[in-house]
């Protein structure tokens, strides 16, 4: 184990990866406990669950002692009601213990007791109301200390004879929402349509930026609200198209790309969905006026000369008098264009009078950034995700804002989707779902053992989950590699 | 003539050409031209060159429909339905059609499709069938799997078998090509080229995928015994072209732990493989020894993950996100726009820049981005200069001229700088602008009105010539507000207008002029004011007389008096008893002795003649002891 990644005994005061998501993630809008506090009154139920379960062992349920754990219970569920749950589910899922889809290491070593018992019962799932009594507590411990009890629907009818309205049983598959799996394949064959569409669109503005046309924007809208419109059904398929990294068309695949990116992250910050179709059209316009830079400066292979540099520090100018009259209601395009390379401490091109980028430039400045650093191209190689997002980290405050980097990796995860890695038993895996709740622990897809085999069909593997005897990571991350290098063709696919 | 299939995607239109050649076949008689017209469709659409660049097409037979992949192909199309019954019935689970298909070939596979089946079944089954009467371009893989008398590769149905199946065989098939003493045989080569036209290319993908499921040891062998050529000089050129079809990140991969092992170049070694050109420039790319990205520069190699998450941790730096996304809205940023629109024009000074400030113009100055908006101006004065830009200049600026524009820019101003830059854009704008302040003045709340009043004073010659046309035709509250606004001028250009309203018809537009008039400073104004003393209408009068005292207006002393002393006490003794009250709010000496003339009346008869004397009687000791507490105030 001495290679993991994350050694929670080894660092500082945030001592566990859970305290570290709970603290990322402000952002995190997909982590259920999203503050300390959320956090730490999870854990309270999983603990006031086992002590009533021992105390009930040890004693009737009518020992002050159980009474006392009982309205501890009570007072968890309560406690974490009144921060905004209509329900709370302690799950068991492959041996480990989550609250929702948080995992608990430790507590899935401390009270592994608890994790049997529920087993045992067939239980792998408990949901707690609000509207939970003493009563139910009882009930629920007295099933769980039932020996005569092994399957779930045995479980569920001892807790309906004894009336128990706030608390139910069930069994839990996976923590992902499986039912959804055949909407989820639709939404992302829809994702895939809209990104094909978007880079023929593209691929037609170009053409008439390059004609010196009237550019047609209408097209780049349907793609952008169509975009907006699976992200709200399956934001993981739309993200993960950002895995598609188009090497013959890089301008047209990059520009989609930082849309995706653009308007997810739009989206954790919570922008509304006007705002989020005009981010995601500037993000697809900011570059175009690179049409106008001869193409062998921008692809030129060695340094550029200072009138090289020049020309293409020009592009930004370029593009917004590109876009300057484009028959819009509101003019994102043009200043997202023209303030795209300004940097957040204004020392970028152009010329700044002193104001701070828009947040929009701010976002796809970063987005820029960062599909661009993870995309091979002729003339330089790709970096791997987790680099190029450490890169961005390092530039907080300089190119790009602090709190909008912060957001982009936050929503990525230091993992992020399309990421591949290399696993603790030298197999070769792609990071499939980030865990919002857990950034350095993904779920990932095996694609090859450790001998270099591609499996028939890529198993899904969490991450999050732990070895019972001693509360640390089953599988984990050693490296993360490009995709290229590991011989990994279209991400994409596997996502 | 287009077809009835055109227009769908090619898999399908060539599905349906097929399977209306299939049941013209089974539906007319051999005479009949239709068979032979439905083929020649099929035909030439499948050797289409925009079609047949992409390769054969593959199907899927599924018992009552074809299939590509997930997606069920024209499965509401009834010939298509019963050709896949008929393909069904014959044990066939997959179809492929490849380009270079001629008329025979299509005549003799739907001849064949359309027989009994138990019959083609009896005889060894359709593929066997379609071998024997020479048809190459269209290929079926039967569902049951033949059993094959020959050993190693050649005995594996590449269309079918398990990729681990195929995978096992192909690696013993390039051990046994390097261990060979003699001529290699290139098994993989036989055994692609025993297979039927339209499935080698599908074999051979299949077999590239088999590779995959090998150890990346034996994939490296297989490689490396492919290259090695035999007594004849000849590599396993078979292997190689499946290695070829491998995807390129793998076969990137593939030829790099090759060369490492070697000591030599992966290009070199890509140099053996017959590459289709796309592969190639992407294999090209990928093995090219290109430096990392420039933004990467001074970043650790080995990214420490933990680090990050640790910094993810701290809650720096994010407060001022909230702040940024409500200011984010584009509806907000009309003063970045068009601050965007003046440097764009700043280096594309020409006539469509200049517009597309124009564009901007009117929204940043509702949004009061007064700044940028006096910057924007500036710099369409000094374009305007510029004669081949001029016109596009005044239009730009003619923006700023819409009444609806101008009274939103009114109602944005915040501060006194505002004001001043909207007094600029109001008074370019003239009688337009004039209207809209005054309409934004009179509608406001104090807050705003007095930020405006100075642009107000400034621009008072515009403004009276608006509200005198307004006074004419407005309604009683709005020419209210009017006088009220003049009056907030204290301007005395203003009187005649406000005295114009002494006419109106309305008697709280005439007592609202009266007090302007009063507010109104100078000899104008209280001339004006007295002048309202002779007004027709009684209450009128009266209401003039009270400003008067409110404003002890000293010089209406005289017309007071000779009001006062009218003899017509029954007609004018409301009108008197003002007089009084204003004579004593007046105070003054001459007001005084006025009123003393009136006391001191002996020969009085009448009750209201009395009442008069001794309102102005006691007026006077008012007026005494006002003096006296003031000169008590005064001398402590």
């Amino acid at each position: 184990m001495t290679d993991m990644p994350y050694r929670p005994e080894n660092e500082g005061p945030l001592s566990s990866p859970a305290e570290i998501a709970a603290e990322t993630s402000y952002i995190a809008v997909s982590a259920p406990f999203a503050t300390p506090e959320k956090l730490e009154s999870a854990r309270e139920l999983v603990r006031t669950l086992a002590v009533a379960d021992t105390n009930a062992a040890l004693y009737p349920t009518t020992h002050p002692l159980v009474a006392a754990s009982l309205a501890e219970l009570v007072a968890a569920v309560r406690s974490l009601s009144s921060t905004g749950f209509e329900d709370v589910t302690v799950n068991i899922y492959k041996g480990t213990l989550f609250v929702e889809n948080q995992v608990f290491p430790e507590e899935s070593v401390t009270y592994r007791k608890l994790i049997e018992e529920l087993l045992a019962r067939g239980i792998s799932a408990v949901t707690f109301l609000p509207t939970i009594s003493v009563e139910d507590g009882a009930a629920l411990v007295e099933l769980l200390a039932e020996a005569r009890v092994t399957e779930i629907d045995a479980a569920q009818d001892f807790l309906d004879a004894r009336h128990v309205r706030g608390v139910t049983v069930s069994e839990t598959s996976t923590l992902e929402d499986t039912s959804n799996d055949e909407r989820n394949k639709e939404v992302r064959a829809k994702a895939r349509e809209s990104y094909d569409a978007g880079v023929g669109a593209m691929r037609d503005i170009e053409s008439q930026a390059k004609l010196g046309r009237v550019l047609e924007v209408g097209p780049l809208q349907r793609v952008v609200e169509s975009m907006l419109d699976n992200l709200l059904q399956d934001p993981a398929a739309v993200l993960g198209l950002t895995a598609i990294k188009g090497h013959d068309d890089y301008t047209l695949n990059h520009s989609i790309n930082v849309c995706i990116l653009a308007i997810s992250l739009g989206d954790a910050l919570g922008l509304d969905r006007d705002d989020m179709h005009s981010l995601g059209l500037a993000a697809l316009l900011y570059d175009i006026g690179k049409v106008r830079i001869p193409e062998d400066v921008l692809l030129k292979s060695g340094p550029l000369t200072s009138e090289e540099w020049a020309q293409v520090k020009r592009h930004s100018e370029e593009g917004a008098d590109l876009l300057k009259r484009l028959q819009l209601a509101d003019k994102m395009c043009m200043i997202v264009a023209y303030e795209h390379h300004q940097r957040h401490d204004l020392m970028g091109y152009p010329d700044t009078t002193g104001t701070e980028q828009h947040l929009f430039s701010k976002i796809v400045a970063v987005c820029d950034a960062y599909d661009a650093m993870t995309t091979l191209r002729p003339f330089r190689r790709e970096i791997r995700p987790d680099k190029a997002l450490s890169v961005l980290m390092q530039g907080r405050n300089k190119a790009y804002d602090p709190a909008v980097t912060k957001a982009l990796v936050a929503m990525l995860g230091i993992y992020p989707m399309g990421a591949v890695v290399t696993l603790n038993d030298r197999s070769t895996a792609v990071v499939y779902r980030v865990n919002n709740d857990d950034l350095l622990h993904p779920r990932v897809k095996l694609l090859s053992d450790a001998e270099g085999r591609w499996l028939e069909s890529p198993e899904v593997l969490d991450l999050r989950l732990v070895d019972p005897t001693n509360g640390q990571p089953l599988n984990w991350i050693t490296e993360c590699i490009p995709a290229a290098e590991a011989g990994v063709d279209d991400v994409w696919q596997y996502l | 003539m287009g077809s009835e299939t055109e227009g769908y995607p090619r898999p399908e239109e060539v599905l349906r050409l097929l399977a209306a050649a299939a049941g013209a076949a089974r539906l007319y008689p051999p005479a009949s031209a239709l068979p032979a017209e439905a083929i020649e469709r099929f035909v030439s659409r499948t050797n289409d060159a925009a079609f047949s660049a992409h390769g054969p097409i593959r199907y899927i037979v599924d018992p009552h429909e074809f299939r590509s992949g997930d997606v069920a192909i024209a499965s509401s199309n009834s010939q298509v339905v019963a050709l896949a019954e008929s393909l069904h019935a014959l044990q066939v689970g997959q179809l492929l059609i490849a380009p270079g298909l001629s008329a025979a070939e299509a005549t003799a596979f739907v001849t064949v499709a359309n027989s009994d089946p138990t019959l083609i079944r009896a005889q060894g089954g359709l593929r066997s069938a379609l071998a024997t009467i020479g048809v190459a371009h269209i290929a079926v893989v039967e569902v049951s799997l033949r059993a094959s008398e020959e050993e190693g590769l050649l005995g594996v149905d590449l269309m079918v078998a398990p990729l681990d199946t195929i995978a096992e065989q192909t690696a013993k098939a390039a051990e046994r090509w390097a261990h060979s003493e003699g001529p290699g045989t290139d098994e993989v080569a036989a055994a692609i080229d025993g297979l039927e036209a339209a499935t080698r290319q599908i074999a051979v993908e299949r077999m590239a995928s088999a590779l995959m499921r090998l150890d990346e040891t034996t994939r490296m062998r297989v490689l490396a015994f492919s290259l090695k050529a035999d007594v004849n000089g000849q590599r396993m050129d078979g292997m190689l072209n499946v290695i070829a079809n491998m995807k390129p990140a793998a076969l990137a991969r593939l030829l790099t732990l090759v060369a490492a092992q070697a000591g030599t170049d992966p290009a070199r070694i890509a140099g053996a493989l017959k590459l289709p050109p796309e592969t190639a420039k992407l294999l090209a790319i990928m093995l090219a020894p290109t430096p990392h990205a420039p933004e990467s520069g001074g970043v650790d190699d080995t990214v420490e993950a933990a680090e990050m998450a640790r910094e993810m941790a701290v809650a720096d730096d994010t407060g001022d996100i909230d702040r940024q996304i409500a200011v984010a809205s584009p509806q907000l940023a009309s003063g970045r726009a068009l601050a965007t629109a003046v440097a764009v024009s700043r280096n594309h000074p020409n006539a469509e820049s200049i517009a597309s400030i124009g564009d901007s113009l009117p929204h940043a100055a509702r949004d009061g981005s007064f700044a940028t908006v006096r910057e924007a101006l500036r710099h369409l004065d000094e374009m305007a200069r510029h004669p081949a830009l001029t016109d596009s200049a005044v239009a730009a600026r003619a923006t700023l001229t819409d009444a609806a524009v101008l009274a939103e820019i009114c109602s944005a101003v915040q501060t006194d700088s505002d004001a001043a830059i909207v007094g600029e854009i109001l008074h370019s704008a003239g009688p337009v602008g004039a209207e809209a302040l005054l309409e934004t003045y009179i509608r406001s709340a104090e807050p705003l009105r007095s930020l405006l009043r100075p642009v107000l004073r400034g621009m008072s010659e515009s403004v009276l010539g608006v509200a005198r046309a307004r006074l004419r035709t407005d309604n009683p509250k709005s020419a209210i507000a009017i006088l009220e606004t003049l009056s907030a001028l204290g301007d005395r250009r203003a009187v005649p207008v406000i005295s114009q309203a002494l006419g109106h018809l309305d008697e709280q537009v005439r007592f609202t002029a009266i007090s302007a008039l009063a507010d109104t400073p100078g000899s104008e104004a209280t001339n004006a004011l007295i002048k309202a003393l002779g007004h027709s209408e009684p209450e009128t009068q009266r209401f003039a007389v009270r400003e008067i005292g409110r404003v002890k207006a000293a010089p209406a002393i005289h017309q007071l008096v000779r009001a006062l002393e009218d003899l017509n006490v029954q007609r004018t003794y409301e009108t008197k008893k003002e007089i009084v009250r204003a004579l004593e709010q007046i105070g003054t000496p001459e007001a005084e002795r006025a009123l003393r003339r009136t006391a001191d009346r002996t020969f009085v008869w009448g009750r209201k003649t009395r009442e008069l004397r001794a309102l102005a009687r006691k007026a006077i000791e008012d007026i005494q002891r006002s003096n006296v507490n003031r000169e008590g105030v005064d001398t402590p």
